[in-house]
C-alpha cells in the first residue's frame, strides 16, 4: 500500500520540486519597475505558488488520507481481464521516442527528404505493420508527396541537409521539378 | 438586421469564388475523414491542416479550418453507429442508442437520425451565431482590461471545472501552461524570463508548438504504447441512410430545438466544446425527457441528442472567437492561430475592419453543414473503408505532418525540439492522468491573462477589487466564483454520499 501511494505521489513530488526551482529563477529576474507596481516576476510566482499549494494538497491527500483497499480476489478478476485487454507495449514506446528525437536531430544533417524516407519506413516496421513492399511503397510515396505539397505548393522552407545527402536532396527536388 | 443579412448575402457570393469553394469542399471531406478515424481527434485534425494554409489567403484558410471543425463534429457518428467505435469522444453518446438502434436491425434509421439532427442543429446554431455576432461584438467594443480577465479567467475556470477527473490535476495542467506561456521577453518591462539564453526561448514557446506536440505527437506515442492495437471491424450488411419520415419529426420537434439550443450554449462557454455539448445534452434526456426511463435501448432521442448538440456547439464557439478573440475550445484555439498567423486579431473590430471575411466564414458555416450532409448521405461505404487503414500508416502521416507544422511555425529546427519535447510531457500527462486541454488553452490564454491583469492594476493602482466593482467583470467574476464551487460541492457530496 506505501509503495501504491508513493507511485501516485511521485509525479507531484517531481512538478513541487521543479515549481520551486523556478520559482527561484523568477526571483532573480532583473527588472526596475516603479515602486508599488508589479514586477515581472509577480505573475510566474503567483503561478508557480499556485502550482506548489496544488502538489501540496495532493500529496497530504494521498499519503496522509487516502485509504486504499487491499486488493480482493473478485476485484483483480476484472481488472486483469481489462489488463490482458490493453496490453502496454514499453519497448515499442521507447523505439518511438527515441526515433522522434533522432528525427529532430538528424534532420539538418540528412535533410528532410532522406530523414522523412527513414522515418515512414523505421516507423511502420515499429508500430508492427509487416508488409514489406507496402511500408516500401508508402515511404517513398509519402514521402514525395508531402515534398511536393510543401515545398511545391506551400512553399514551407523545409531542412535540405548538409553535404553530402543534400546531393540526394537536390536531385529530388529536380526530378519533381522543384526550384 | 438588415445589414446582417445584406452582409450574410454578400458571405455566400464570396464562398463561390473558386478558392473559398474548393476548400470548402476539401474541407468538409477531409473533416469526415478525421470523424471516422479513431486516431485522429479533431482538434488533431485541424491542427495537421494548419500548415497548408500558410500560403492562403486568410478567408479560405479559415473557411478551411471551420469546415473541418463542423465535420469533425459528425464524420464519428456512422463508425459510432454501425462498428462501435466512436471516431471521437463526442460520439460515445452514439454508442448507447445509435448502435443499440443498429442492433435492433435499424442502422439505416439510425443513420438518418443523426444526419437530421447534425443539419438542423448545424443550421439553427450557424443562424443563432449569425444573429448574435454583431450584437455581442458590439457590446464586446465597451470592454475594458479588468472584463477581459474576467473573461479569459472564467475560460479558464470552466475548462477546469467542466472536465472529467481530477480537478486538481486539471489545476496544475493549467498553471503549467499559463507558466509556458510567460516564457520570453515580458511585454511590459521587457525583461527576459526563463529562457536560459535561447534565442528561441526570448521569442516565447508559439502555443501551436505545445498543441502540436501535446495533442498530436503525444496521441500518437500512447498508442504506440499501446502497440496500436485496431478493434476488428465486423461487417455490416446494410451501409445505406434511411431519412425519418415528417411524422417521425414532428414528434421530436421540441427536443430538436431544446438539444439544439443547449448545444449552442455549451459551445458558448469558453473551455467546453461539442464533447461536453454531447454528454450533457444526452444527460438532460436522462434526466428530463419524455422517453428516459428507454434511453440507452435505441430510440431517437438518445442519436438526435447528442448529435445535434455536438454540431450546434461548433456554431456556439465561433461566437467568443469572432467578436473576442476568446478560444473557448482546442479546435477554435486553432482556429484563432490561422487568423494569427495571417495577422489578423479577432474581437469586436474585425467586424467593421474585415466584415466580408467574417460574413464569408459565417456562410461558409451553412453551406458546409449542407454539404456534409450531402457527403454522409451518399459516401458512408468509402468512408467507412478508412478504417481499414493500417494504423501504423496513419500514425506516422500524423507524426510527419506534426514535425511539418513544428518547423513551419517560425522556420526553426528548435520549435521542432520544443514539440518533440511537448509530445512527450503529452504522453506522460495522459500516463499520469493529467488532462491536456488546460495546458494548451493556459498557453493559448495566457498572455491575454497577463497583460489585461497588469494593464488594470496600472491603470487601477493595484486594485485588485476592481474586477468585483466593475458590473460586467463583476459578474463574470461571480461566474466564475460559481463555476468552481459547483463541481466541489457536487465532489463534497459524493463523498460524503459514500460514506
Amino acid at each position: 500500500m506505501a509503495a501504491e501511494k508513493a507511485k501516485r505521489i511521485i509525479p507531484y513530488v517531481i512538478i513541487l520540486l521543479v515549481s520551486l526551482y523556478f520559482y527561484y529563477l523568477a526571483g532573480q529576474f532583473r527588472f526596475s519597475a516603479k515602486p508599488g507596481n508589479l514586477g515581472p516576476d509577480f505573475w510566474p510566482k503567483l503561478l508557480l505558488g499556485l502550482t506548489m499549494v496544488a502538489c501540496l494538497y495532493e500529496i497530504i491527500k494521498t499519503a496522509v488520507f487516502l485509504k486504499i483497499a487491499p486488493p480482493t480476489e473478485a476485484a483483480e478478476e476484472p481488472a486483469a481481464k481489462a489488463e490482458s485487454k490493453k496490453k502496454a507495449y514499453p519497448g515499442l514506446l521507447v523505439i518511438g521516442i527515441v526515433m522522434t528525437v533522432a528525427y529532430a536531430y538528424f534532420v539538418t544533417t540528412l535533410g528532410f527528404i532522406i530523414c522523412t524516407f527513414l522515418y515512414f519506413a523505421l516507423f511502420m516496421i515499429v508500430g508492427r505493420y509487416r508488409k514489406p513492399w507496402a511500408i516500401m511503397a508508402n515511404s517513398v510515396v509519402g514521402t514525395l508527396v508531402l515534398v511536393v505539397i510543401f515545398m511545391k505548393i506551400v512553399y514551407v522552407s523545409l531542412p535540405l541537409g548538409q553535404e553530402p545527402f543534400s546531393g540526394v536532396t537536390f536531385f529530388v527536388l529536380r526530378m519533381l521539378g522543384i526550384k | 438586421m438588415g445589414d446582417i443579412l445584406y452582409n450574410l448575402m454578400l458571405g455566400f457570393v464570396g464562398c463561390f469564388q473558386p478558392m473559398n469553394l474548393i476548400l470548402l469542399v476539401a474541407g468538409t471531406i477531409i473533416g469526415l475523414v478525421v470523424g471516422v478515424l479513431p486516431g485522429l481527434t479533431l482538434v488533431m485534425g485541424v491542427v495537421l491542416a494548419l500548415p497548408f494554409t500558410y500560403p492562403m489567403e486568410v478567408t479560405p484558410a479559415i473557411v478551411l479550418l471551420t469546415a473541418m471543425y463542423v465535420t469533425g463534429t459528425y464524420g464519428g457518428a456512422f463508425t459510432s453507429i454501425l462498428f462501435r467505435i466512436p471516431g471521437e469522444p463526442i460520439h460515445v453518446p452514439l454508442l448507447w442508442d445509435g448502435y443499440a438502434m443498429a442492433r435492433k436491425g435499424q442502422p439505416a434509421k439510425a443513420l438518418g437520425w443523426t444526419l437530421y439532427a447534425a443539419l438542423f442543429g448545424g443550421l439553427l446554431s450557424a443562424a443563432i451565431m449569425v444573429t448574435l455576432s454583431q450584437p455581442v461584438a458590439k457590446f464586446a467594443l465597451t470592454f475594458s482590461t479588468p472584463e477581459y480577465f474576467a473573461i479569459v479567467l472564467f475560460g479558464l475556470t470552466s475548462v477546469v471545472s467542466l472536465g472529467s477527473g481530477s480537478m486538481t490535476n486539471a489545476f496544475i495542467s493549467l498553471f503549467l501552461g499559463l507558466l509556458i506561456s510567460t516564457v520570453g521577453v515580458d511585454s511590459t518591462y521587457g525583461t527576459p524570463r526563463f529562457a536560459f539564453g535561447y534565442p528561441i526561448l526570448m521569442d516565447g514557446i508559439e502555443f501551436l508548438t505545445v498543441m502540436v506536440g501535446a495533442y498530436g505527437v503525444g496521441e500518437v506515442l500512447t498508442r504506440l504504447g499501446q502497440g496500436f492495437t485496431t478493434v476488428p471491424v465486423e461487417k455490416v450488411a446494410s451501409m445505406k441512410t434511411s431519412l425519418p419520415g415528417w411524422k417521425e419529426l414532428r414528434g421530436l420537434k421540441a427536443m430538436f430545438l431544446r438539444s439544439s439550443i443547449l448545444g449552442h450554449i455549451v459551445g458558448i462557454v469558453p473551455g467546453a466544446g461539442a464533447t461536453i455539448a454531447s454528454f450533457v445534452t444526452y444527460g438532460v434526456e436522462g434526466q428530463y425527457g419524455r422517453r428516459r426511463k428507454e434511453l440507452g435501448t435505441g430510440i431517437p432521442e438518445g442519436i438526435v441528442a447528442p448529435q445535434a448538440a455536438a454540431t450546434a456547439s461548433v456554431g456556439g464557439a465561433m461566437i467568443p472567437l469572432l467578436t473576442m478573440g476568446i478560444p473557448g475550445s482546442g479546435a477554435t484555439a486553432v482556429i484563432l492561430g490561422a487568423f494569427l498567423l495571417h495577422g489578423i486579431q479577432p474581437g469586436p473590430q474585425v467586424f467593421i475592419t474585415s466584415a466580408n471575411m467574417v460574413y464569408t466564414v459565417f456562410a461558409s458555416l451553412f453551406l458546409g453543414i449542407i454539404l456534409m450532409c450531402i457527403l454522409g448521405y451518399f459516401a458512408i461505404k468509402p468512408l467507412v473503408k478508412i478504417l481499414d487503414f493500417p494504423e501504423a500508416v496513419v500514425s506516422v502521416f500524423i507524426m510527419l505532418l506534426c514535425f511539418i507544422g513544428a518547423l513551419s511555425i517560425r522556420n526553426s529546427i528548435s520549435d521542432l525540439w520544443l514539440m518533440v519535447a511537448f509530445g512527450v510531457v503529452g504522453y506522460f500527462f495522459d500516463r499520469i492522468k493529467f488532462p491536456i486541454a488546460p495546458l494548451v488553452l493556459g498557453t493559448i490564454l495566457g498572455p491575454l491573462a497577463e497583460t489585461s491583469f497588469y494593464t488594470t492594476m496600472i491603470s487601477f493602482q493595484n486594485d485588485w477589487t476592481i474586477f468585483f466593482r466593475r458590473p460586467i467583470s463583476g459578474v463574470i467574476m461571480a461566474l466564475t466564483i460559481v463555476a468552481l464551487i459547483l463541481p466541489m460541492l457536487k465532489s463534497f457530496q459524493t463523498v460524503a454520499r459514500k460514506r
